[in-house]
């Protein structure tokens, strides 16, 4: 479960002075729930979805992210979350199993738990076959699925997803899709970013505009349209985000 | 903070750092290589240089030779000098270097040695100043000229009775009474901490730059940051690993160019100076100790500095100042003269590389050794926090 | 080709280079300012600890004064030297640097000398070998032992009947005749052809990188050769920007030389003996000349390659150990023995470090400056069909 409480950041650019990048956002994602955070660039979605994992920390406001307080118990909060932001992100001189042991060991799991999970997941992912090759020699779709392992290996009941798909051919994008599927199946908590609307209206239970680090909106997709009177989520948002121009 | 982290952190590092072509070159090939390439170079060019004044012949000319017959037809019979006939434009042939040099004999001078021996006849060596063959071909010809002098000085006083030993009446001999290690360490502690404090400092570069901006670079350090460890287990695994770089690289240097120096006369036998090679454990145990503080600052530092920058490109210029500030003080061994005393003392990388020189030379100055050992701990306590604030500073990891 | 169009991307990397931090610290701030207070800062140093090491008063025991109580009158009175009191432990003395040296006069020294027939005694001097303090004792009492010698040597003659003038029937005396600024030149001379190719190559790196990997790794490259300007052009361009960096970076480092030279004149007195040494706008014209198609080569054979690598680190990690490969026959260059010839007119950069120190020391053989220019030249062209070339293949400007 992630609640966060009036979540503010701001700080302190050279050259345009004092920034509000995120201004007293409030949410709450159930288990077993999709939540979206839709916005263009620069709205305030990576912002969030940092202090949520403990990356950053809030001027002000706070969450709580798997029971634990993430400005007082940092630490624990991380322990349960798994984070996947620009989706290709991997040390490319280790080797996809090493890789994936890495951080099951900063995961404190112990070597014999950490070698089951390792082959549990190879295997559920199909990667055994590039197991012991070089990051930087995989295929994108390979590297996807070495980031996704690597989130996976400690099984954290939270999972925080940065635009996973940006970048990504049609094909390696639906398997993220699929994967974060699955997590919700798995009854896991799951938040993601995007500004793709078509992502959004696919896999969001809920769905939260974001626009100059606020929140402007916030609800099923079905709410939404019923709300503003559209179908379409891009007319939506541009209707959303328009009202504060 | 937990070391089990700690260790995790470390050897992830190590192993991707061992990975890496431009670490494994920068941090043990070329310490490795680069004081026998060295070594071998000057060895060759010394061989090259020698070889070419001792066996080559200078061209030389004899101005007014029937004046001196005698010393002209030694001069002549001198196996590295060639004569030439004739002295037509000496001046200019000289200048351009297609004679070396030329002799003038003063009008009647062998007459003038028998006849009047109050009169010291001067014969001038018309060189190129400096110029290699031109002062080869005066210093042959100085030879040639004394030996004749001498045969003159023997003849003129035994007529009057007295014997070529009149003319020693005593011997100077000089002894060395340092021991061979204090004499190495004398002649190693002019290079080596200044050579030392380099290597410390351009091993841990490239790993330090790797760690911090490299991370950022490649898109993990987001990644990484959202794991369970601390900033703090973070900093100090990666600071260790940077330490390890930079203490493996000056370990391998060192023994490379120990082993190269003592390698030197079986490779070099035309370099036929004795060279009786020592070097004391203790000393070099001691200085080790020494540069520790001083290798933990500058990984900590080079760390902290990194980290501030986006990309390996940014890091490369931001350390770069870095290194002509370290150069300059590091220097100051190689300087004759400069000695250690309680100003300089708390100059930073100054006063390590002269105690390195002192302790090299089997001196143990210990209040300044202490003093000196002392500030650079501090110095590295003060970086190492500094390395950790900057790793906790969302600006700096971020770069907003 | 269409050279306007050239201009324009000459143009656009010049702007461009100009905001770049690294740029302008590299080619302009740093040869303007850091290299002259290297060297007059280095210097005034290096100088001001010889004077203080001369101004020493040196500590040095005399042992057996009572077999000789003449001779160490002589050194009690001699300038420059301390004597003190004799101690059992001087071998550990001189050994901890607290005394220079010892000088041991043998029994029955002054016995010997009146008597004269039968062995020379030896005199002995204990020192430390290596030690500049030690060592420069050494010379002063070798220099007092010997004047007292010849005082020794003059009283016998004397008492003979025999002017000291005897022992001198012939001296050799040397006498320079090549032209002053020849001769204060001669160092100078071997260093800066060094300097110039060094800074020919390192003003070009940076540029040569940014210009092909770079506009690689920034995604900008694919962009420019979709633009309607032609291969030859864009080559041409980029070449014109990378010569004129080199350019630019080598005349603005010799100019700010040439002032340190006028400035810190004293500085250099070690190097140039103390002959005035001036460079003559001829050479000057003659040696830049020279240095042209170096910097062109350089230009070339840099783009050539950094536009093979994906990014600027990989241009850099390949190129770097490459320097090297300049480096040398520049080194090479500047050795005393090594002497222009046909063979090694064509060796390219190593020609062009010989026969500039010949201009510069205001030797102009014709021959050999045609016959370097003309393979500099043609290296040259070969450079820039390679650089023209490489932005030809496919495989190499799209290297994935």
């Amino acid at each position: 479960m992630i609640e966060s409480l009036q979540l503010c950041k701001q700080f302190q650019d050279k050259k345009r002075g004092v920034v509000r990048a995120v201004e007293s956002v409030s949410f709450r994602c159930q288990p077993g729930q999709i939540y979206g955070l839709l916005g263009a660039n620069g709205a305030g979605k990576t912002t969030t979805l940092r202090m949520l994992a403990t990356i950053l920390k809030p001027t002000s406001g706070t969450a709580k992210v798997a029971g634990h307080d993430v400005v007082t118990e940092p630490q624990k909060v991380r322990a349960s979350v798994g984070f996947l932001s620009t989706a290709t992100a991997l040390y490319g001189r280790l080797t996809a199993q090493e890789m994936v042991e890495y951080f099951g060991r900063l995961h404190g799991l112990d070597e014999g738990t950490l070698k089951k999970r390792v082959d549990e997941i190879f295997n559920r992912l199909n990667m055994k076959e590039f197991r012991t090759r070089a990051c930087d020699k995989l295929s994108t779709g390979e590297k996807q699925k070495v980031s996704i392992a690597r989130t996976l290996v400690n099984d954290p009941p939270v999972m925080i997803f940065d635009e996973p798909t940006v970048g990504l051919d049609v094909m390696t994008a639906r398997t993220i899709v699929g994967f974060i599927r699955e997590c919700r199946q798995r009854g896991k908590t799951v938040i993601f970013s995007t500004h793709v609307m078509s992502e959004a209206e696919k896999l969001c239970d809920t769905i939260g505009i974001i626009h100059n680090g606020r929140l402007m909106a916030e609800g099923t997709l079905a709410a939404l349209r019923t709300q503003h009177n559209l179908e379409d989520l891009e007319d939506i948002f541009v209707q959303v985000v328009g009202d504060q121009k | 903070m937990s070391l089990r982290n700690v260790g995790i952190i470390y050897r992830k590092e190590l192993t991707d750092s061992l990975r890496d072509r431009r670490t494994l070159i920068s941090s043990i090939v070329v310490p490795i290589l680069s004081f026998p390439l060295l070594m071998l170079a000057i060895g060759a060019i010394a061989v090259f240089v020698i070889t070419k004044t001792t066996q080559q012949q200078q061209v030389v000319a004899l101005i007014h030779a029937e004046q001196a017959p005698d010393l002209a037809q030694r001069i002549r019979r001198e196996r590295n000098l060639r004569v030439v006939g004739d002295a037509e434009n000496y001046i200019q042939r000289i200048n351009d270097k297609s004679l070396q040099a030329a002799v003038e004999f003063p009008t009647g001078m062998e007459e003038k040695i028998r006849t009047s021996p109050e009169e010291p006849q001067t014969v001038k060596i018309y060189v190129y100043e400096d110029e290699l063959r031109s002062s080869t071909a005066a210093r042959a010809i100085e030879s040639v000229v004394r030996q004749y002098r001498d045969e003159i000085v023997t003849q003129r006083i035994s007529s009057r009775g007295l014997e070529a030993r009149a003319l020693q009446p005593f011997k100077t001999e000089k002894q060395n009474v340092a021991s061979a290690e204090k004499v190495t360490g004398n002649v190693l502690g002019f290079i080596l901490p200044y050579f030392i404090i380099i290597l410390c400092l351009t091993g841990a570069m490239y790993p330090a730059i790797d760690m911090t901006a490299g991370e950022k670079e490649r898109g993990t350090m987001e990644t990484i940051l959202a794991s369970p460890i601390g900033r703090g287990e973070l900093v100090f695994g990666k600071f260790l690993l940077t330490l390890t770089a930079s203490l493996v690289t000056t370990a391998l240097s060192i023994i490379s160019l120990g082993l190269t120096v003592m390698a030197v006369p079986f490779l070099f036998s035309q370099l036929s100076k004795k060279f009786v090679v020592a070097v004391s454990i203790k000393a070099a145990a001691a200085v080790f100790f020494l540069i520790l503080p001083l290798a933990i600052v500058f990984a900590a530092v080079m760390m902290a500095l990194a980290l501030r920058a986006r990309n390996y490109r940014e890091a490369q210029s931001l350390l770069a100042p870095l290194l002509f500030l370290v150069i300059l003080p590091a220097l100051a061994s190689m300087v004759p003269g400069i000695e250690l005393n309680p100003r300089l003392a708390l100059v930073p990388v100054m006063n390590v590389s002269l105690v390195a020189k002192e302790i090299l030379a089997g001196q143990y100055p210990w209040p300044f050794i202490g003093i000196i050992f002392g500030s650079t701990c501090v110095y590295a306590a003060a970086a190492l926090f500094y390395a950790r604030r900057q790793f906790e500073s969302e600006e700096v990891l971020f770069r907003i | 080709m269409r050279l306007d169009q050239a201009f324009v991307v000459y143009r656009k990397e010049m702007v461009d280079l100009l905001r770049d931090r690294r740029t302008i610290f590299g080619t302009l701030i740093f040869p303007l300012i850091l290299f002259p207070l290297m060297t007059v800062g280095f210097g005034s140093l290096v100088e001001k600890s010889a004077k203080n090491v001369r101004k020493e008063v040196t500590g040095v025991m005399l042992l057996g004064e009572e077999h000789a109580p003449q001779l160490a009158q002589v050194l009690r009175n001699a300038e420059g030297l301390r004597i003190v009191p004799p101690a059992p432990d001087y071998v550990q003395q001189i050994s901890s640097k607290k005394l220079r040296a010892a000088v041991e006069l043998p029994t029955g020294f002054e016995a010997a000398l009146t008597d004269g027939s039968g062995d020379p005694p030896q005199v002995k001097i204990y020192y430390y070998s290596t030690e500049m303090r030690s060592e420069s004792a050494v010379s002063r009492l070798e220099e007092i032992l010997r004047n007292y010698r010849n005082s020794v040597v003059e009283n016998r003659l004397g008492a003979r009947g025999l002017s000291p003038a005897v022992l001198k029937p012939v001296v050799a005396e040397r006498q320079n005749v090549a032209a002053t600024e020849k001769v204060g030149g001669m160092k100078l001379a071997s260093m800066i052809p060094y300097f110039i190719t060094i800074l020919c190559l390192t003003g070009a790196l940076h540029p040569a990188i940014d210009l092909t990997a770079g506009e690689k790794e920034r995604g900008t490259l694919e962009t420019i050769l979709a633009s309607s300007i032609s291969r030859g052009e864009l080559v041409l361009g980029k070449f014109l920007m990378i010569l004129t960096a080199s350019l630019t970076t080598t005349i603005l480092a010799i100019f700010s030389f040439s002032l340190t030279v006028i400035f810190a004149k004293s500085y250099l007195d070690e190097l140039t003996q103390g002959h005035p040494f001036s460079i003559s706008l001829q050479s000057a014209a003659c040696v830049l000349l020279l240095a042209l198609p170096l910097a062109v080569f350089f230009s070339g054979a840099l783009m050539a390659m950094s536009l093979r690598a994906k990014s600027y680190r990989e241009a850099q990690g390949q190129i770097g150990p490459l320097m090297i490969v300049v480096i040398l026959p520049a080194v090479v260059g500047m050795l005393p023995g090594v002497e222009l010839n046909a063979r090694l007119a064509v060796i390219p950069i190593l020609n062009v470090s010989l026969v500039a120190r010949e201009i510069l020391t205001g030797n102009y053989p014709w021959g050999m400056i045609g016959l370097v220019f003309a393979s500099s030249c043609a290296y040259a062209a070969l450079a820039l069909s390679a650089a023209a070339n490489m932005f030809q293949r496919e495989e190499v400007l799209f290297r994935a």
